[in-house]
């Protein structure tokens, strides 16, 4: 175990509703997330001076510190790689609490995706100079939105495994039944069959319309502290047993296809081993996940990477009943971002918080250790935290 | 789609205007690279001079981008990554004409096509063994 280990804790969780059409702005929608998080610990603002976020977020640090009205704020830092990064924050928040950098760090996501700028079209984000001209590379030869460029490295990923569309099926399938009985899902009360997924229609081959997350309005917050602090609040700690970011040689976001290996799988490898390592855990110690899906093939990898099974065999695992409740290891148990909402994977994060509180609508039992992965397919991050 | 260029980029854009797929090589290690960068990453150095790609390769994978719909080329279009004979993978897009589909392992060759109203390369299946 590294000397991050159990120093820092979420103790604090909070969201909007999730929606097509917010109604207000991504600020307002920011602040509505924290305030929830911290009322939820029972701290206040004044007690806030840390914020983490993600690069593509709108809200700067100061604004948002200010609309909370927050009085010092001694740390912040943000992650790109969109939802590559969708668990750095946390890790960042850790290890600014255990090196006493800060003493209370709030990691937000907040924005309006599906009423705003929508990720799903062709268009170019706000990136870094060196990003635009790699989008730009790409894009002139038509390859222009995050599904297509997600679809290669997938499609490659079929050939070498044998993996087919009735398989990935079974994720979508499955995020739709956990997201029939959560009433904060998209998904609420609408359950799918393979049917309906096969039926879908084609958006970037191999990826039809029901292997893509739900473009959505909303913020989710959650509040870092350290143990210690985290025990004499008002909700049960869920301690940062471990998180991880990782890029290797040649990774790039999206269109890091250029070498041998670009298999969804590289970069998840990579933090599956820092994860269990500096957390001292093993696969069979973790009870449930949160599985990244932005689309239901990228589970796959994310699946072998991890360790729930051997590299080109989650086929097999995915069946049976094997990742819904009840399962051998149920995955995504609020719905996932193919079934609740797509907030970027902080969704996510605070699902994995309610399991281990008992809090969730779709409660797994006895839950200890939960792994919580970030988008694959770009560089990635992961976090397992437990109680 | 207005391109987005820079020093690193520029000679690139300025192959496609003159109908050449142009990827950088080495001087001192002769590596091929892309996407387009300053340093060659087996060797450091920052000598390097255009190098023309040419002829055929085979498709290491492939999409079939359906929607949204595309403002420079018609939906449904194909994109191919393609390990050229030369030794390097590119990007590009795919003309077929049905019923043949695109397939990991077909053997494909690059062409400028004056149709595309942006002056890029596609690839097209090369037919038979014969024409090998």
């Amino acid at each position: 175990m590294t000397s991050l280990t159990n120093k820092a804790a979420i103790a604090g969780i909070g969201s909007t509703e999730f929606s097509k059409d917010s109604g207000r702005s991504e600020m307002q929608l920011a602040v509505e997330a924290i305030q929830a998080a911290l009322n939820d610990c029972g701290l206040s603002a004044s007690d806030v001076d840390g914020l983490c976020t993600y690069t593509l977020d709108n809200n700067s640090e100061c604004h948002v510190f200010n609309a909370i009205g927050g009085d010092e704020l001694n740390f912040f830092s943000r992650v790109s790689y969109g939802g590559g990064g969708a668990c750095a924050p946390l890790l960042h928040a850790a290890m600014a609490v255990a090196t006493g950098t800060a003493k209370t760090v709030v990691c937000y996501r907040a924005m309006n995706e599906r009423s705003g700028l929508r990720f799903g079209k062709p268009t170019v984000f706000q990136l870094p100079e060196s990003e635009m001209l790699t989008f730009s590379y790409h894009a002139i030869h038509g390859l222009q939105t995050a599904a297509a460029m997600f679809a290669l490295p997938m499609r490659r990923y079929m050939h070498l495994t044998g993996a087919q569309s009735e398989d990935f099926g079974e994720v979508s399938v499955a995020a739709r039944f956990h997201a029939s009985t959560n009433p904060a899902a998209f998904f609420y009360r609408r359950p799918i069959t393979l049917d309906d997924y096969m039926e879908s229609r084609m958006i970037a081959d191999p990826f039809r319309l029901l292997d893509c997350c739900q473009e959505s309005d909303g913020a989710v917050a959650v509040v870092v502290t350290s143990a210690e602090r985290a025990r004499d609040l008002k909700q049960r700690p869920a301690y940062i047993r471990s998180g991880a970011q990782a890029a290797s040689r040649g990774s790039s976001g999206l269109v890091g296809f250029y070498r041998d290996d670009y298999d969804p799988w590289v970069e998840c490898a990579q933090v599956a081993r820092r994860l269990y390592g500096n957390a001292g855990l093993i696969p069979q110690d973790i009870q449930t996940a949160i599985i990244y899906d932005h689309f239901a093939p990228g589970v796959f990898p994310a699946l072998e990477a991890y360790g729930f099974c051997a590299r080109g065999e989650a086929k097999d695992f995915v069946k049976n009943g094997n990742i819904v409740l009840g399962g051998q290891l149920p995955i995504n148990p609020h719905g996932g971002q193919l079934g609740e909402a797509y907030i970027h994977g902080m969704n996510g994060v605070a699902e994995a918080v309610r399991q281990l509180r008992g809090q969730a609508i779709n409660q797994i039992n006895g839950v200890e250790n939960i792994l919580v992965t970030s988008g694959n397919g770009l560089p990635t991050s992961g976090t397992i935290i437990g109680i | 789609m207005a391109i987005h260029s820079s020093k690193d980029y520029d000679f690139f854009y300025a192959g496609l205007a003159e109908k050449q797929i142009l990827v950088q090589r080495c001087q001192q290690c002769e590596k091929l690279r892309n996407p387009p960068s300053p340093a060659c990453a087996s060797c450091g150095s920052l000598e390097w001079a255009p190098f023309e790609i040419r002829g055929r390769g085979t498709v290491n994978s492939f999409t079939v981008h359906h929607y949204p719909p595309l403002a420079d080329f018609p939906v449904p279009h194909i994109l191919a990554l393609v390990d050229m004979d030369a030794g390097i993978r590119l990007l590009g897009g795919m003309h077929i004409a049905p019923p043949v589909e695109p397939a990991i392992g077909m053997r494909v060759q690059a062409r400028f096509d004056d149709a595309l109203t942006t002056p890029v390369y596609r690839f097209y299946p090369v037919p038979t063994k014969a024409a090998e």
